[in-house]
């Protein structure tokens, strides 16, 4: 148990060209994550689709439009809804970004840097902890993918996100394809980010693809997760513990058996550093690891941008 | 104080890249926007400050755009791209989003394109997106507990005059100046868009079925009338009398047709519940 939470397993996103599939032929998944926004809405298919997922199986909930380090206050609307949904669900803890969205009166739609420095980090932890109080289940700050950085920062991500979630008293959602998008588009080391990271505060891990631009990294979840992504998430694993781990597939999805092999991916390597992690607590002598690094490669073809939980449920008929 | 100083300054740095990011030309055009650059953000290992920017704003119009086209694609079908591109530039520059759901962004669009100018078939258009915009809130709209069929048997026949159909809550009216419903399936069904008749008036129920399928179905003008009323809440007979004095309902055919009506609308869903007014 990692943060005081349960662990759930290995599971995936659920999106919308997958539904079909999951409502007929109920495949094995330990738990699906729902982008909570998704499912804020009164009515139609998008809660029937949630009701008969939930009849089946766990959900955890992820949101992207919280916004929790935006210079406006946190939309009292929004969180309202969150709370019905959350109740609805049964969602054991509820995760959003570290990131803002908004401007007053203006919505971004995106996740957007946050400059580190000691008034953001007393911002976002005060409403972090409002925020877990007003859902009554524990609360999670996932650390985002980004591509520009303030020049007003004065201590690292991994410094950020320790004194937020120590202060807040709030968990880490663990992106581990973030940490390696992030340390590649600001050329950091992506395993001194992991191990600044406060590691016994993670609720969940989240695992994805990108695409590679050349000059930088598009955190896009559309493709397989790469081989340096699968040795920083094992490296993680190995510190955390068993923790519920979501593969997460937005654009170009491809059919659900493809992301459930992905998934299957995963629990073949949480298993395996897992039982690296008992040979350690048993004072075996461990194999070193080979060593993650962000090595420069040329372009990959790609979408050119990126949507957090893959598409909405839209209108076909009429 | 310091504290609070360093908050309205992080504030300041937000808001000034919030609307760089809503800017339509490249920021790199722009000498501002490198000047802002340079002095907020760092460069990264391959791109400059205003490059890393630039991402950002690249991302707002890509993803605002993707999302207008996926919610009105009759809108788009009929426009072309070029005409489109303008038309969602100009949108998003005078509705910036302004809701935590993307969901949203659409809402304002149908007026917006009425005060077109440029659009010379902007009649149409507008009630085209009308009817879009109808479909996305009839997609989502609350659940209603499915009409028991014996319902309208069960009603005490001197309760009649004060009975109101209350409609389902995914029901939407539209009053059109063409069949914006048919261009919008052909158009769905990739066909190219054609010319329609400048004035073919069209009254549209736009609603979720019982099955959760969203239809616009045609209906005449005294039943568009009719339900209308009964969104404004009037008693359902003093309606379709109005229609009867109005002579849009032939008065031979009174009873057979507003039996047809409520029959029709109960298998369309169309009904919540019916109540007895006061």
């Amino acid at each position: 148990m990692a943060a005081g939470v349960r662990d759930l397993g290995v599971g995936i996103g659920l999106r919308v060209p997958h539904y079909r599939s999951i409502l007929d032929d109920h495949p094995a998944v330990d738990v699906f994550e729902i982008i909570s926004e998704n499912f804020m809405v009164e009515g139609g298919k998008p809660r029937f689709h949630l009701g008969a997922v939930l009849e089946r199986y766990p959900v955890v909930q992820h949101g992207v439009s919280l916004g929790i380090g935006g210079p406006g206050p946190l939309d009292r609307d929004y969180l309202a809804r969150l709370r019905r949904l959350v109740r609805e669900t049964g969602t054991p803890w509820v995760s959003d970004h570290f990131c803002w969205s908004s401007v007053p009166g203006v919505a971004l739609h995106d996740l957007l840097p946050l400059p580190f420095t000691p008034a953001m980090v007393r911002r976002v932890a005060e409403r972090a902890r409002q925020v877990q109080d007003l859902l009554e289940v524990p609360f999670a700050l996932e650390n985002a993918s980004s591509y520009a950085a303030f020049r007003a920062s004065t201590m690292t991500e991994w410094e950020f996100v320790t004194e937020v979630c120590e202060r807040a008293g709030v968990g880490l959602m663990l992106d581990v394809n973030n940490v390696y998008v992030t340390s590649y588009n600001h050329g950091l080391d992506p395993e001194e980010f992991l191990r600044g990271l406060p590691l016994h505060r993670v609720v969940q891990v989240h695992l994805a693809g990108h695409t590679n631009l050349g000059t930088h990294l598009l955190d896009t979840h559309s493709t397989h997760v790469i081989d340096p992504v699968w040795r920083l998430y094992e490296a993680a694993v190995e510190r955390t513990g068993p923790v519920t781990t979501i593969l997460e597939w937005d654009d170009d999805i491809p059919a659900l058996e493809v992301v459930l092999a992905e998934a299957e991916k995963a629990r073949t390597s949480r298993s395996a550093a897992l039982a690296r992690r008992a040979a350690v607590e048993r004072g075996e002598p461990a194999a070193p690891r080979p060593r993650v690094t962000v090595a420069r490669e040329a372009a990959r073809p790609g979408p050119s941008g990126w949507r957090q939980g893959g598409p909405r449920e839209l209108v076909t008929d009429g | 104080m310091a504290e609070l100083a360093e908050d309205a300054e992080l504030s300041r740095l937000q808001e000034w890249l919030g609307r760089a990011l809503r800017q339509r030309r490249a920021l790199d055009a722009d000498p501002d926007a490198i000047a802002w650059a340079e002095g907020a953000l760092e460069p990264s290992p391959t791109l400059s400050a205003i490059a890393c920017a630039e991402i950002y704003r690249q991302q707002f119009w890509l993803r605002h755009t993707a999302s207008l086209v996926d919610d009105f694609p009759g809108v788009g079908g009929v426009l072309g791209q070029a005409r489109w591109q303008r038309l969602v530039e100009e949108y998003l520059d005078a509705h910036p989003p302004d809701s935590w759901t993307l969901r949203d962004l659409g809402h304002a669009l149908p007026a917006f394109v009425a005060t077109r100018d440029w659009l010379d078939d902007r009649a149409l258009v507008a009630d085209l997106a009308r009817l879009e915009w109808a479909l996305i809130e009839a997609f989502d709209a609350a659940d209603s507990p499915p009409l028991d069929a014996s319902a309208i048997e069960r009603l005490d026949p001197e309760a009649w005059p004060q009975v109101r159909v209350l409609l389902d809550p995914s029901v939407r009216l539209l009053a059109a100046c063409a069949p914006v419903h048919e261009l919008r399936r052909g158009i769905l069904a990739g066909e190219a868009p054609r010319a329609l008749p400048e004035s073919s008036p069209s009254w549209l129920v736009v609603a979720r079925s019982p099955l959760r399928r969203l239809r616009a179905e045609p209906v005449s003008e005294a039943e568009h009338r009719v339900l209308l009323a009964q969104q404004g809440g009037a008693p359902l007979l003093g309606a379709f009398g109005e229609e009867l004095e109005a002579g849009r309902v032939p008065p031979a055919d009174a009873e057979a047709t507003l039996a047809a009506w409520l029959g029709r609308w109960a298998e369309a869903g169309w009904i919540g519940a019916f109540e007895r007014g006061g």
